[in-house]
């Protein structure tokens, strides 16, 4: 039997460390940090969040933290342009846009991250299974996200947004419906990559039945090639949910919303352009951090 | 270390130090090196993986990647011009004409958008444009004036190649390029396209173009790695009997010794960026004198289990990010002596035409 | 071949005329021509494997050995014919796989794709281990660190992931798991292909100890002649799907009968420049097209003892001397 110094071959620059994803998350976040782009994608992304959170939670324990009540009208001159008082000046009832802008971030943030939760999870599973499964089931998922595939997110989600009536959840569920899709033909694609990979078939011959190939092998394979998708897609769901509560389908006023804002405002565009301006700089800056980070985790994950 | 400078030396590279520079770290990939190629030999350089046989094809060639290759020190001396000193359009002229290479992949090597007769056809008008020829120039010429381009290299809208005076001349010369590579029906071969070639026929298609204006040298990089055994054997056929028939030098880089044993005239055993051994075939395989070179026939199987037990060599090749001190191999010698970890063996000749750098031979 | 039987005359594996055929995809041109046509990747091939003997499956690319493989791990089920392992007809009736699974395993030719690059060497070893025996995990512990032990790497090893080994000790892994649930039988797919030469002599080495020690049967497709040479006891040869020779590993490499093999053999180079058999060899062709391969012999067309007989009947597999079976009309000739 040979002895193992007689046959080890040392790879000097190995690193075995037993906390492998801490290995991983370690040079992903120096990798980020290291690029420019990444990083101030990463800022505006927590801020985003942070402001999300603190907002939430002041909602349910009913603690105003902006600095004006945002449904409150006229707590200032109507149409007032920015100042020292009002950050981002106030609109035609008196209110002020900052505050609503800050409260409307929790919205905008939760439904995008749970349309991209729901489409990841759904679609992956989805997906993968099709690609281990082939036959019917492939053939039938092919050709609904084709169809899918056909139409305008934001006609589709207004269709199934109609049908179901305006509302937050409404709209969040027409978006999940219409999102998955893609992400079920990614994932199918990744996982027709590795399903002739050898450690697939070493696991059936390790007795394992298609479910655990694919739970245990194939999504834990595909998740980065996925996540790098998802980053990049946050700030669209973003856009076209912008899009639908600029249509109103969304929020009910008086309740804040930065899509809606764009819409209510638009009118006093060339009075008082600082109105719409400010909630569209938002809603870019949301896509705009996104997708930065997304690149940055592309680039940290996948690059050379 | 005598370089002899006679007039039948082709190649003559020296103190060759190839580095790869990333970020992290720097790579020696190539430690001083040290060869000389003669006209119309055939030179094995023998290595396993990482031990810089690729680096020193490509830098003789001129197609390392300069960052994040960089050439540290050294010449590389053909025909007396230092082609490490000349600029790349300059070297670009020694490319294909003098010096051609042929690789392991030719499924990579060719373009799968034109048919085989076309990139031969290409092959031969950018060197004879180079070279000056008469009948092709002709053509060549008129074509720049259509094109309104001086470029040396333009040529690259193959299919214009049909028309006219010139494609009756260039489909002779392409012809005659398949017949030299013993390819049974040329006529059909020379508008197929390359995926619908075996990997045997591809690799002569590359070697048809590498020789289509008989350069003095050609590299062959693995070439018969990817390829079934008996269409090796017709490989490796092919190139001896070309060698004498284009009078070209072959330097073939593969990591099997047993190929080397069969077509080289001689053979250069590589380690970890060094020339460990440098001998005429027969030397070589009757009184292999460094340890490296021994271990390495001795893993070799040659014959059945019961009969000659392997005796693998120990250990692992240094990793090159790390400076090294004394001799690369020490670390996995049976024969290790002091001195071998303290300085560095320098390649002697200790037999005629027998090199070896090891401090079994002396300093 | 001889063993109409089911009774296995101390073979673990044989398979019976076993054709694994692929249907290709028709399109929809509806004058194409009807019928449906296929690869024919393996074409009738029976084998016997002598238990604790080493099988090597000889052959180039395009012969089928692979497919051979997997058909016979079930991988790939074949279209036809039989396959009896362990006294157990395993293409009839309902396949119990872990069963199967527990006694034959499988190393596979590439290191790079053989190991879930997510998953620690020690999680990647362990995995037939859980899912054929179903141990406790005290017990799969000490199995997979005597497995790891076995092919010559340490506890330390056993933290890594792929990505943090070279290739020779990827396949280590490789073989670690597939003998760590302590099967009888091991088929390897070009196990040394992809390493270096003093790599591939360390593994070479490694399996020969590792069958003595564990009562081991191998089947080892190569390409490679000294590797087969080397390692095996018997020899099948391949060509287009067929067996054409077949016999002790020495006796065909000493003398083989075959035309095919007489020129495979004599183009596997040596290291011996005295012997340049390499630069004497000569065939002509290409390997055949598998969807429409050549009547009769499919070696034919390329063959120089090629008579008319030869394009119209498929040469049965005869025995030419004790033990060596090929499949040519004129092998009498080729001597």
């Amino acid at each position: 039997m040979l002895s193992s110094s007689e046959s080890d071959e040392d790879l000097t620059s190995s690193n075995p460390s037993s906390a492998i994803t801490s290995d991983r998350v370690r040079a992903t976040l120096s990798s980020i940090r290291s690029n420019k782009g990444a990083l101030m994608g990463a800022t505006i992304v927590a801020i985003f969040a942070i402001t999300a959170i603190v907002v939430f939670i002041a909602g349910v324990l009913h603690v105003q933290v902006t600095p004006y009540n945002p449904l409150k009208q006229d707590v200032g001159p109507t149409l007032a342009p920015p100042s020292i008082h009002f950050l981002m000046g106030t609109d035609n009832l008196g209110r002020d846009v900052f505050s609503r802008i800050i409260t409307a971030t929790p919205n905008d943030f939760s439904v995008s991250l749970v349309v991209i939760g729901f489409s990841l999870l759904v679609g992956s599973l989805i997906g993968t299974y099709a690609a281990f499964n082939g036959g019917l089931l492939d053939e039938a998922l092919m050709r609904v996200t084709d169809i899918f595939f056909a139409i305008p997110a934001l006609v589709l989600a207004m269709s199934i947004g109609i049908a179901l009536g305006p509302g937050i959840t409404n709209m969040t569920i027409a978006l999940m419906i219409i999102w998955w899709p893609p992400y079920a033909r990614l994932a199918r694609g990744e996982a027709l990559k590795i399903a002739h990979q050898n450690y697939i078939e070493a696991a059936r011959l390790s007795g394992a039945g298609r479910s655990r190939i694919i739970l245990g092998h194939a999504l834990p394979n595909i998740t980065i090639t996925l996540l790098v998708y998802a980053s990049l897609d946050v700030g669209t769901v973003i856009l076209v949910y912008a899009g639908l509560s600029y249509l109103g389908l969304a929020v009910r006023p008086p309740y804040p919303d930065w899509g809606e804002m764009v819409s209510s405002y638009q009118d006093f565009m060339l009075s008082s352009p600082w109105l719409p301006f400010f909630p569209g700089l938002v809603i870019a800056l949301g896509v705009v951090g996104f997708s930065l980070l997304g690149d940055g985790l592309r680039d940290a994950l996948q690059g050379s | 270390m005598e370089t002899s400078n006679n007039a039948n030396q082709l190649l003559v590279i020296s103190d060759l130090s190839i580095v790869y520079q990333s970020k992290k770290q720097s790579l020696l990939a190539l430690d001083k090196t040290t060869i000389e190629i003669e006209k119309n030999t055939f030179v094995a350089i023998v290595g396993e993986s990482g031990c810089g046989k690729s680096t020193l094809a490509l830098s003789i060639i001129g197609l390392l990647a300069i960052p994040p290759a960089k050439i540290a020190s050294g010449s590389i001396n053909y025909k007396s011009v230092n082609l490490v000193e000349l600029k790349e359009n300059q070297r670009r002229q020694y490319r294909g004409t003098e010096i051609a290479m042929i690789f392991q992949e030719p499924l990579t090597s060719l373009n799968p958008v034109y048919k085989v007769g076309d990139q031969i056809a290409e092959a031969i008008v950018v060197r004879e444009e180079r070279q000056g020829g008469k009948e092709i120039d002709a053509g060549v010429q008129v074509m720049q004036k259509t094109y309104r381009t001086n470029s040396p290299d333009f040529p690259s809208r193959l299919p214009r190649f049909r028309r006219g005076a010139l494609a009756k001349v260039l489909r002779e010369e392409t012809l005659d390029a398949l017949k030299r590579v013993r390819i049974a029906d040329p006529e059909q071969v020379i508008d197929r396209y390359p995926f619908e070639l075996s990997g045997g026929m591809r690799q002569r298609v590359m070697i048809a173009m590498a020789l289509a204006k008989k350069p003095a040298l050609l590299i062959a990089d693995e070439p018969t790695t990817a390829l079934d055994v008996t269409t090796q054997a017709q490989v490796l056929k092919l190139m001896k009997v070309l060698m004498d028939e284009v009078n070209t030098s072959i330097l073939l880089i593969t990591h099997d010794l047993a190929v080397a044993s069969q077509v080289a005239d001689r053979v250069v055993v590589m380690y970890a960026g060094d020339i460990v051994e440098d001998a005429q075939v027969f030397d070589m395989f009757a009184e292999p004198m460094h340890p490296y070179s021994k271990g390495l026939l001795s893993c070799i199987p040659t014959g059945s289990k019961d009969k000659s037990k392997l005796t693998p060599i120990p250990g692992s090749v240094p990793n090159l990010s790390e400076e090294q001190i004394g001799c690369k191999y020490a670390s996995r010698c049976p024969n290790v002596m002091n001195i071998c970890t303290t300085k560095r063996p320098r390649l002697l000749e200790v037999k005629p035409k027998h090199r070896v750098a090891c401090f079994l031979y002396g300093e | 071949m001889e063993s109409s039987s089911q009774d296995l005359d101390g073979n673990i594996l044989v398979t019976k005329r076993l054709k694994k055929y692929y249907p290709i995809r028709r399109g929809f041109n509806p004058f194409s021509g009807g019928g449906q046509r296929f690869v024919k990747a393996v074409d009738d091939v029976s084998v016997n494997v002598p238990r604790g003997k080493t099988v090597a499956i000889l052959g180039e690319s395009g012969c089928g050995k692979t497919t051979l493989a997997r058909a016979v791990t079930l991988l790939s089920p074949p279209t036809e014919g039989e396959i009896v392992f362990d006294g157990q007809n395993i293409t009839k009736g309902k396949v119990n796989y872990k069963k199967i699974y527990r006694e034959m395993q499988m190393v596979f030719q590439d290191p790079d794709s053989s190991l879930d690059p997510r998953l620690k060497v020690r999680q990647s070893v362990a995995e037939p281990c859980k899912g054929l025996l179903g141990k406790d995990e005290a017990n799969i512990n000490s199995m997979v660190m005597t497995s790891l032990k076995a092919v010559g790497l340490t506890e330390e090893h056993a933290e890594r992931i792929p990505s943090h080994l070279s290739g020779g000790q990827k396949q280590r892994v490789a073989i670690a798991r597939a003998i760590a649930p302590q099967p009888k039988l091991v088929i390897l797919d070009e196990p040394t292909s992809a390493l270096d030469a003093s790599v591939q002599a360390q593994i070479l080495n490694l399996l020969l100890d590792l069958q003595k020690n564990y009562n081991l049967t191998y089947v080892i497709i190569t390409h490679n002649i000294s590797v087969a040479e080397y390692l095996s006891d018997l020899l099948v040869v391949m060509y287009a799907g067929n067996v054409v020779e077949y016999g002790p590993s020495s006796s065909i490499i000493a003398k083989p009968r075959h035309p095919y093999t007489i020129t495979l053999i004599a183009s596997a180079p040596i290291p011996n420049p005295w012997k340049r058999n390499l630069l004497n060899t000569e065939i002509k062709g290409e390997v055949p097209s598998a969807i429409n391969p050549p009547s009769g012999c499919k070696f034919h067309p390329r063959c120089p003892y090629a008579q008319k007989i030869c394009s119209e009947q498929i040469p049965e597999l005869r025995e030419i001397s004790p033990g060596q079976f090929v499949s040519c009309h004129f092998a009498e000739k080729t001597g």
